[in-house]
């Protein structure tokens, strides 16, 4: 039967292979959904790592997250750099970085820190930050930029850039007496990182002398930046803090100590559960693009079911001569069966060579446009799974043109 | 006795009753059965090849009466001892002259053990009946349908199947290509074990058969 079916198959090679054809396309969307899903989650899980706790002023733990990692929303208030040095002094505490956030460029956040962030703060699979040209900055004056910014707004080493006070990017809001180089130009990575700018807190601070209330009430044109007191630029007050433990087995304790921290109100989030909890939030969107790939699969088979049943219309005679020669009604339902088989087969096959291959081109530009790092095993356990389940269906949606061949009379198609 | 027919009557639909008298066809016979459009004979053919339930009367075939076989012992009893050659479209498209004439082989583990090999059989009897060995390799939509209905008889004789049953099988043939293909099928048959039992309305091929009977 496996022989006189695929015979018949090749017969009708140009249906079956639109029908192989749509059927491998929806397993190629659903599977790539599937990667690509979870490629941003993984991103998304890893837009920061390395960091146990993230401590800001008192606060809700997604507001919280969202501005002190993905730079989204404000910040409700400051915490004073005394607290930071407070935090510092903790036995469990092995180092923290303080961000200080406000300022933008052409839309994009301005993240004001230390030097030790690119080595403190890792990203995806507890990586460092890479660059991929220059350096971390060094001097009040240097800017280092993510890969999103560097693409969009097409800058390179040694460009001069002025921020903005705030967010709102409005002339008069300019810190346009006082120039950023830029210095380095970070790796894509998929997270938040690619957006933003980062400087160092002392240049934030001198960008921000003479400024009272969002005014500028002096200028730092034509004064000797080198001259200006170390004091001066030493920060009063920042946004939120990086916390590394020196024992994962401490963090909640340390995180309850910090929720209790008594000199300042002043909330502590464990970063991965925070993020976790975030990316459930969003499960909807997710579900949707799953929904959107199994309504393909969907038609595909009952565009396979249609075709079945119209080329069984055509091939009455065909089956009434192999009913005539002894073929049993169950071993032509099992031959149309087989060629329905035979082409979900294949269609799986196909999916997964060109889903491979396909990954295997699209990783470089993926990762540098989108920031994903998709995986690059030929084929996950989970989408094996999901494959059977594929030409399970492409089975079951035989049954039907099966049972009309089945039920048949031989009388039909013999006068 | 090969095939038995006894008060036979087959129900068409909530009106309409065909009876049939009884045959009895043993090795050798030649049966025509003739008739005006209507009058049954594709049924009698259809009941005979076990397509159509019978309502009264008695069929069997190799002393195996047709009632007592379940459907699936009735697919092996046609696929073991049965040739059918139809009016017209008897073989399947997609696949050679040969391919199609061997089809029997698939469905009966008998006749296979009648045919040491299948091909050169094919060949011999496509050779008995004009056909060459390029013709047969053809795809069966690439032969002329006197070809078509050759290869047609090759399949029904393959594994020498005790009975023959033919629908008008000359009805889409020339008077002389319809006597070649007679003088062919008559030459192809097994007197010591085979019957033949023929349909057709063209009373000029009714001097090959040894057996008549006239649908009224």
């Amino acid at each position: 039967m496996l022989g006189l079916a695929l015979t018949a198959l090749r017969s009708r090679l140009a249906i079956s292979l639109l029908v192989g054809l749509s059927i491998c396309a929806s397993m190629v969307l659903l599977l790539s959904v599937d990667r690509i899903k979870q490629a941003a989650e993984e991103g998304f899980a890893q837009s920061i790592s390395g960091v146990d706790l993230l401590v800001g002023a008192r606060t809700g733990e997604l507001d919280l997250l969202l501005y002190s990692v993905f730079h989204v929303g404000q910040p409700v208030s400051n915490i004073t750099t005394q607290t930071a040095d407070d935090i510092r002094a903790i036995p469990m505490v092995d180092w923290v970085i303080p961000i200080s956030l406000g300022d933008s460029h052409k839309g994009y956040r301005v993240t004001a820190t230390t030097p030790d962030y690119f080595s403190k703060v890792k990203l995806r699979n507890d990586q460092v930050m890479s660059f991929t040209q220059g350096r971390a900055f060094q001097g009040l004056n240097e800017v280092v930029i993510g890969s999103e910014v560097a693409n969009a707004l097409k800058y390179v080493l040694g460009d001069k850039v002025y921020l903005s006070h705030g967010t709102s990017g409005l002339p008069d809001s300019a810190h346009d007496d006082f120039a950023f180089e830029v210095v380095g130009i970070l790796e894509p990575t998929g997270t938040p990182t690619d957006r933003v700018l980062l400087i160092d807190l002392k240049g934030f601070e001198l960008i921000h002398l003479g400024w009272k209330s969002g005014s500028k009430l002096m200028s730092l044109e034509g004064k000797a930046v080198d001259q200006i007191p170390a004091e001066l630029l030493e920060s009063k007050s920042v946004t939120a803090l990086y916390v590394g433990s020196k024992s994962r087995l401490q963090l909640l304790r340390l995180k309850r100590s910090l929720n209790d921290y008594n000199q300042e109100a002043l909330s502590a989030v464990l970063p991965g559960a925070a993020l976790s909890r975030m990316w459930r939030l969003m499960g909807t969107a997710e579900n949707s693009i799953k929904v959107l790939g199994w309504l393909v699969l969907l038609i595909s088979i009952v565009s396979m079911i249609s075709t079945s049943l119209a080329s069984l219309e055509s091939r009455t005679r065909e089956m009434t001569i192999l009913r005539s020669l002894g073929a049993s009604p169950l071993s032509l339902g099992i031959m149309v069966m087989i060629e329905s088989l035979i082409i979900s087969v294949t269609a799986a096959v196909v999916a997964v060579m060109l889903l491979s291959y396909v990954s295997a081109l699209a990783s470089g530009y993926l990762s540098s446009e989108f920031g994903f790092t998709t995986t690059q095993q030929f084929i996950s356990f989970e989408e094996v799974k999901l494959l059977i389940i594929i030409v399970l269906a492409g089975l079951m949606s035989s049954l039907w043109p099966a049972w009309r061949v089945y039920r048949q009379q031989l009388t039909k198609g013999l006068a | 006795m090969i095939l038995e027919v006894r008060s036979l009557s087959v129900n068409l639909g909530k009106t309409v009753m065909l009876s049939y008298q009884d045959i009895g066809l043993s090795a050798g016979d030649k049966l025509l059965v003739s008739g005006a459009s209507g009058s049954g004979k594709t049924t009698l053919l259809n009941a005979v090849a076990g397509a159509l339930p019978t309502t009264a009367g008695q069929l069997s075939l190799l002393d195996q009466p047709f009632e007592e076989l379940s459907s699936r012992q009735l697919d092996k009893l046609r696929a073991d001892h049965m040739g059918i050659v139809f009016q017209q479209l008897n073989l399947i498209p997609y696949l050679t002259g040969l391919q199609n004439a061997a089809l029997p082989l698939r469905f009966s583990a008998l006749r296979r053990t009648r045919v040491s090999d299948p091909v050169a059989e094919v060949v011999r009897l496509g050779k008995l009946l004009g056909l060459t060995e390029s013709q047969l390799q053809q795809k069966a939509n690439q032969l002329s349908v006197g070809q078509q209905q050759r290869v047609a008889v090759i399949r029904a004789f393959l594994g020498q199947p005790e009975l023959i049953l033919a629908d008008e099988p000359t009805s889409a043939l020339d008077p002389v290509s319809r006597d070649r293909f007679l003088d062919d099928v008559m030459a192809l048959m097994d007197d010591k074990r085979q019957a033949l039992l023929m349909i057709s309305h063209d009373p000029a091929v009714s001097s090959y058969f040894n057996q008549r009977i006239e649908l009224g």
